[in-house]
């Protein structure tokens, strides 16, 4: 009896492991890739500013069950110049003029649901929760001014997941922030509040300063949406390869007009299970 | 909507969203004319003290600007850029251009006036072994020889400054104290904000200022008080 109990116990575990090995919720994606940046902001310069950066890369979390629910996180790094680092002299003394420097950072929440499934293809729409942070060093020659970009937004988004054959298959999504709180370097680099912000010389009360002098917008102040076209093709039951384009789109014009285009190609590898 | 013409759909939208840089303002353009117009009108707008400085800027366009036109060489364009931001005689205001010596609109940074009058080598002969030094003498201090005085030299105010706490510490029974900044390179005054607070017994107003937040003239922001306040010994 006993011997029957246990086999049953067996059988019924590697049914159930069978089962889950079939619907894998979840996956793990690591993006690496390329970008390339084309940047206008009033504050610091009239000039627009683009660059081509090697460094670009991302950590994704998916889990598809009864809720959609995404993290991603992406750093990129851009190093835009108008001219060629160029030489200069100070009272006869060699300098070197360098290029500016983005570091810009994403991190993204999404939780959604299927609403619309065919034989090819599936509609999840949702809520996100989306955080910008971009920390800019400008160069003019002998000097620099750091500057700063945040957004941290609320919105919706809207993926389509289209079945290409049974080992691949396309995903377009949509982000777009309806109400977010912007926080920006002041209308001349610095004022009296940059001032009082940097004062503590502590690297995070300093960021928490900055985020607290943002303001409330909506789309009719700042314009901004994230899309993502990725291609995944299924090696086997745990591995995926896929390779995306992403486009990420911002303009506000609060103090000074800003306006910014940045496409990434980037390859991803998944893990599911 | 079938494959194919989603593919061709997202390949257009692609290719639009690649070509989005034509709906930037137009930058400056890179010609004598507009480099002089663009650094004339972004002072206009931007640069605060005119009036304190008793600068006519307008008066400055007129003179300078019959000098521009398109046959006007880089060398002349920065001669000429150069003759019209000494008008400010100002710290800072500097112009950087590849291969060319930093133009300095103050007089006595351009001509280093009176450099020579100080030095480091000699100031270190006249203090005591002993005496602490940042890199680059980014600070020195220590007790002058044969004196109960002790000194400390700042090159430039940036977290350099935090020494001064540590001076101020190795040196309680001096009878005086000299701390000079004979050769400033500027720096960031919010280090004097904390530190300066131990060479005061009660708040004191130091200085009040104002930054442009638009084009006008009158455009400023209601303006901050620098304030120093007593700080306890750390």
């Amino acid at each position: 009896m006993k011997i029957k109990l246990l086999l049953v116990l067996v059988w019924g575990i590697t049914i159930n492991s069978q089962a889950q090995d079939a619907t894998k919720k979840n996956i793990l994606s690591l993006n690496l890739g390329t970008g390339y940046i084309a940047r206008q902001d009033l504050i610091f310069s009239p000039f627009i500013h683009t660059d081509f950066t090697m460094l670009n890369l991302g950590l994704e979390y998916t889990r598809e069950a009864t809720w959609f629910q995404k993290v991603r996180l992406n750093y990129a790094n851009f190093d835009p110049m108008v001219s060629s680092p160029y030489e200069f002299t100070e009272y006869g003394e060699l300098q070197m003029a360098y290029p500016h420097n983005f570091n810009l950072v994403d991190l993204d929440y999404l939780l959604g649901k299927k609403i619309d499934k065919t034989e090819k293809s599936t509609l999840t729409v949702g809520g996100i929760f989306s955080t910008n942070i971009q920390a800019m060093n400008y160069v003019y020659g002998r000097f620099s001014n750091f500057g700063y970009f945040s957004t941290l937004s609320l919105g919706a988004f809207a993926q389509d997941k289209f079945t290409i054959n049974e080992k691949s298959y396309l995903t377009t999504t949509l982000q777009l922030p309806f109400v977010s709180w912007l926080s920006r370097s002041p209308y001349l680099v610095n004022d009296d509040t940059f001032i009082e912000n940097i004062s503590s010389h502590s690297g995070l009360k300093t960021f928490m300063a900055y985020l607290g002098d943002g303001q409330l917008v909506t789309w009719n102040k700042l314009q901004t949406f994230d899309l993502e076209i990725k291609y995944t093709y299924s090696l086997n039951k745990k591995l995926e390869l896929g390779a995306g384009y992403t486009f990420e789109f911002i303009h506000v014009n609060l103090p000074r007009n800003i306006l910014s285009f940045r496409n990434a190609l980037q390859l991803s590898g998944n893990l599911k299970f | 909507m079938q494959p194919i013409k989603k593919i061709i759909a997202l390949a257009i939208l692609f290719v639009t969203l690649m070509g989005c840089e034509k709906i930037f303002i137009e930058p400056p353009a890179n010609n004598p004319e507009a480099i002089f117009e663009n650094l004339w009108t972004t002072y206009n707008e931007e640069y605060a003290p005119f009036e304190e400085r008793n600068i006519d800027w307008q008066a400055a366009y007129n003179t300078y600007r019959p000098m521009v036109n398109t046959t006007t060489t880089d060398a002349e364009l920065f001669s000429i850029l150069s003759q019209m931001l000494a008008t400010f005689d100002d710290g800072h205001v500097s112009l950087t251009a590849p291969g060319r010596d930093i133009f300095y609109s103050n007089k006595i940074r351009r001509e280093l006036i009176d450099d020579e009058l100080f030095s480091i080598p000699i100031t270190k002969s006249y203090l005591e072994n002993g005496f602490k030094e940042g890199e680059e003498n980014s600070y020195i201090y220590g007790k002058i020889k044969n004196e109960n005085v002790a000194y400390i030299y700042f090159d430039y105010v940036a977290d350099n400054f935090f020494m001064l706490n540590d001076f101020l510490n190795e040196y309680p029974d001096v009878m005086a104290m000299l701390l000079t900044y004979v050769i400033i390179k500027g720096g960031d005054f919010t280090y004097c904000f904390s530190e300066i607070g131990r060479l005061t017994d009660q708040t004191r107003f130091v200085f009040k200022s104002k930054t442009k937040n638009g084009t006008g003239p009158t455009t400023l922001t209601i303006g901050m008080n620098g304030i120093f306040s007593p700080r306890v010994n750390m």
